[in-house]
């Protein structure tokens, strides 16, 4: 063990709330198959502008710049492939966590982050259902705090019920904590 | 006094005339302040001058008498009246506007002081909502009293509502203060002429004003040179390495180089007291209040208990003058552009005063005793590995053509590598109960006093590899933005984590 750079700790370690005491959930199994759907499709496109630019008439827009062209598009349909083999596997490390006063989110295979909000810190909360979302009964719950701005608190891929109750979860454990 | 004041304010009501002339300016500003309407505006006035004098004169005049005329309607259909805890303003000559202002949705009362109404001694009220910037409203002219009157009634509602808000025992004393009477200013800080010829000198506002002009440098030389040699100079001779010895050569850019350095910190001290003449950082209640600036009077004020970090900052030329700024940060502001306006800082302060002043607002913090851990030495990997890898890469291109530009990529390269170690070097973090410092910077040096119960989010960073060498990376955000430290052992980052997670949920105390 390294030496801590800590003094003045009047906090009982054992009160503390853990970060490793999360009980990690993973997210709904509808959610995966539609993000690498989607990721595929990607993919598919850039292969379909790839293959337009190559074998139909159209050709002949990109003719002047073509072995350099053709080079790129294949770079880029290369990297999208890895993508799709990294989501895959990344999605399955993706979970949440709720506890009594704040909920979590972790993401990432290579870096794995993770992002802690406490519950009496949020200001509102947003339940965003796209029409893919939609069709497969899913939600992503967004939760707001102060100065977060690009670092927005979002879940993805949530079953609808289980995203209506943890707002109200949320809800409720705020009217307590203003007194309400 | 201050409820006279309030209560001429009751009924629907115009500005004092003095307001003219701030409408006036403002659309004058909205044409004339672009070069580009400028330009062809004057080409035209002279020349029509010297062909039809008559004609241009009317032209000119009428052009005139539009603006006061514009400016006359504006002025007429602006009004706005103050009732029981609500600001209400009518405004706008074919786009009507309505606004409505409660007293508790108001954030903060900045009080301006353009150069023109000091003479009568008006003041233009800001209303600053935590909402969008459109719900933003301006009175553009009220007499001072009026103003301070209308600022204190906003303040002593807030403070009246903020307990019902939080069921948290806040600073009752304080409220009381507040809503009594107007409570007496005590002065927290002064900056001098000197003090701000010192900050002037040392901040690097300069380099940024050099970069954003440097495509009118080509021109202006040119025009230098024509005009020189109009004089019998030849200046393109001096600079001849065929027709002058090195040693003049190089004394020459030395001294071109000592001219503009110094020209640029002339610029770069007018532009400091230009925004901080006459600098006075007072407390008056529970607020903290900035008042500054030569031409424009600017007002800034913070209540203390929205203050989310204080920051010391230092650059190198400010080391040597053994200077500091001393930043206090609230609530981020929503507009890009007035970045600077919800801040408070006091410019080119003593070590001495500096930790007064922090002693002031954050009386827990222990800043100056407090000991800095250093961070993982493979932080310097990736830089190391991106130095390593240009260096690389220039020299394989570079090296057969041109020896000249492969030496200074490698200069630059080795240069970029000496930078990520002091950067390095000057990374550092503590936590004791209730704070964590950061200390970071590169030649300069800036030192962070975050209270972690103010705390919004929470995140860290692990990898297998840094979890093989038991590190990670950790970032807190606060309402006023984002602090982390790289590379720091888990077991202290899963400190910081769990005692600021821990601060925040159950402490109870609010943020605001």
């Amino acid at each position: 063990m390294q030496n801590l750079p800590f003094s003045n700790a009047n906090v009982p370690l054992a009160d503390l709330p853990d970060v490793e005491q999360f009980d990690w959930q993973a997210l709904s199994p509808r959610y995966m198959p539609i993000n690498a759907m989607l990721n595929l499709l990607v993919t598919l496109v850039l292969g379909l502008i790839w293959w337009v630019s190559h074998y139909t008439p159209l050709a002949a827009i990109t003719a002047d710049y073509q072995p350099l062209a053709g080079w790129v598009m294949l770079g880029l349909i290369a990297l999208s492939v890895l993508y799709n083999v990294y989501g895959i596997v990344a999605d399955q490390h993706v979970a949440y966590a709720l506890r009594e006063h704040d909920m979590g989110f972790r993401w990432g295979l290579l870096f794995r982050h993770t992002v802690i909000q406490p519950l009496t810190r949020i200001q509102h909360i947003e339940l965003k259902r796209g029409p893919i979302e939609r069709s497969a009964g899913l939600a992503t719950l967004q939760v707001f705090s102060a100065g977060s701005g690009t670092y927005t608190f979002a879940i993805p891929g949530l079953p609808v019920e289980r995203a209506q109750g943890l707002r109200q979860f949320i809800l409720q454990h705020q009217d307590l904590q203003h007194g309400g | 006094m201050a409820d006279n004041a309030l209560q001429k304010l009751e009924n629907w009501q115009h500005l004092s005339p003095i307001a003219l002339l701030y409408f006036s300016l403002q659309s004058l500003q909205a044409v004339f302040g672009s070069v580009f309407y400028v330009i062809p505006l004057a080409l035209f006035a002279y020349r029509g001058l010297q062909e039809t004098p008559l004609l241009t004169l009317g032209v000119m005049l009428l052009g005139l008498g539009l603006f006061a005329g514009i400016a006359l309607l504006r002025y007429y259909f602006y009004q706005f009246r103050v009732t029981g805890d609500t600001v209400e303003i009518q405004a706008g000559i074919i786009q009507k506007t309505q606004l409505n202002l409660p007293f508790e949705r108001i954030q903060n009362v900045k009080l301006e002081q353009p150069l023109y109404y000091r003479f009568t001694d008006h003041v233009m009220v800001q209303l600053d909502t935590a909402g969008s910037s459109r719900e933003e409203a301006q009175l553009v002219a009220l007499s001072r009293a009026q103003a301070e009157a209308l600022q204190h009634a906003i303040y002593a509602a807030h403070s009246s509502t903020v307990p019902t808000e939080n069921a948290a025992t806040t600073i009752a004393s304080d409220i009381e203060e507040v809503t009594d009477t107007i409570p007496t200013e005590r002065l927290l800080n002064q900056r001098s002429m000197g003090d701000l010829l010192i900050y002037g000198i040392s901040n690097n506002r300069v380099w940024v004003f050099l970069a954003a002009t440097t495509p009118f440098w080509d021109n202006a030389l040119e025009r230098m040179v024509e005009r020189l040699e109009t004089f019998g100079i030849d200046v393109v001779h001096y600079f001849d390495p065929a027709q002058q010895s090195l040693g003049w050569l190089i004394v020459l850019m030395l001294g071109i180089a000592l001219l503009v350095v110094m020209f640029m910190a002339l610029l770069s001290v007018a532009g400091a007291m230009l925004s901080f003449f006459d600098y006075s950082l007072v407390q008056r209640g529970e607020r903290y209040i900035q008042r500054c600036g030569l031409f424009t009077r600017h007002e800034v004020s913070m209540k203390l208990s929205r203050l989310q970090w204080m920051q010391l900052q230092q650059s190198w030329l400010e080391r040597v003058f053994g200077r500091c700024n001393v930043r206090f940060e609230q609530i981020q502001a929503h507009q890009a552009g007035l970045a600077d306006a919800g801040r408070i800082m006091v410019p080119a302060v003593t070590p001495q005063d500096a930790q007064a002043l922090l002693a002031e607002a954050l009386p827990a913090q222990r800043l100056a005793e407090v000991v800095f851990a250093p961070i993982n030495w493979r932080f310097l990997i990736r830089p190391f590995l991106f130095c390593l890898v240009f260096v690389g890469a220039s020299q394989w291109l570079l090296r057969p053509d041109s020896s000249l530009l492969a030496n200074v990529a490698l200069l630059l390269g080795v240069g970029a590598g000496l930078l990520s170690v002091l950067r390095w070097r000057r990374w550092g973090y503590a936590l004791d109960s209730q704070f964590l410092y950061i200390r970071n910077g590169l030649i300069g040096v800036n030192y962070y006093c975050l209270p972690i119960f103010k705390v919004q989010q929470v995140s860290y960073v692990q990898s297998w590899w840094l979890e093989r060498h038991n590190l990670c990376h950790v970032r807190l955000v606060f309402a006023s933005g984002v602090q982390g430290v790289p590379f720091i052992p888990w077991a202290a980052g899963k400190r910081i984590v769990n005692d600021s997670l821990y601060q925040a949920e159950s402490s109870g105390l609010s943020w605001m």
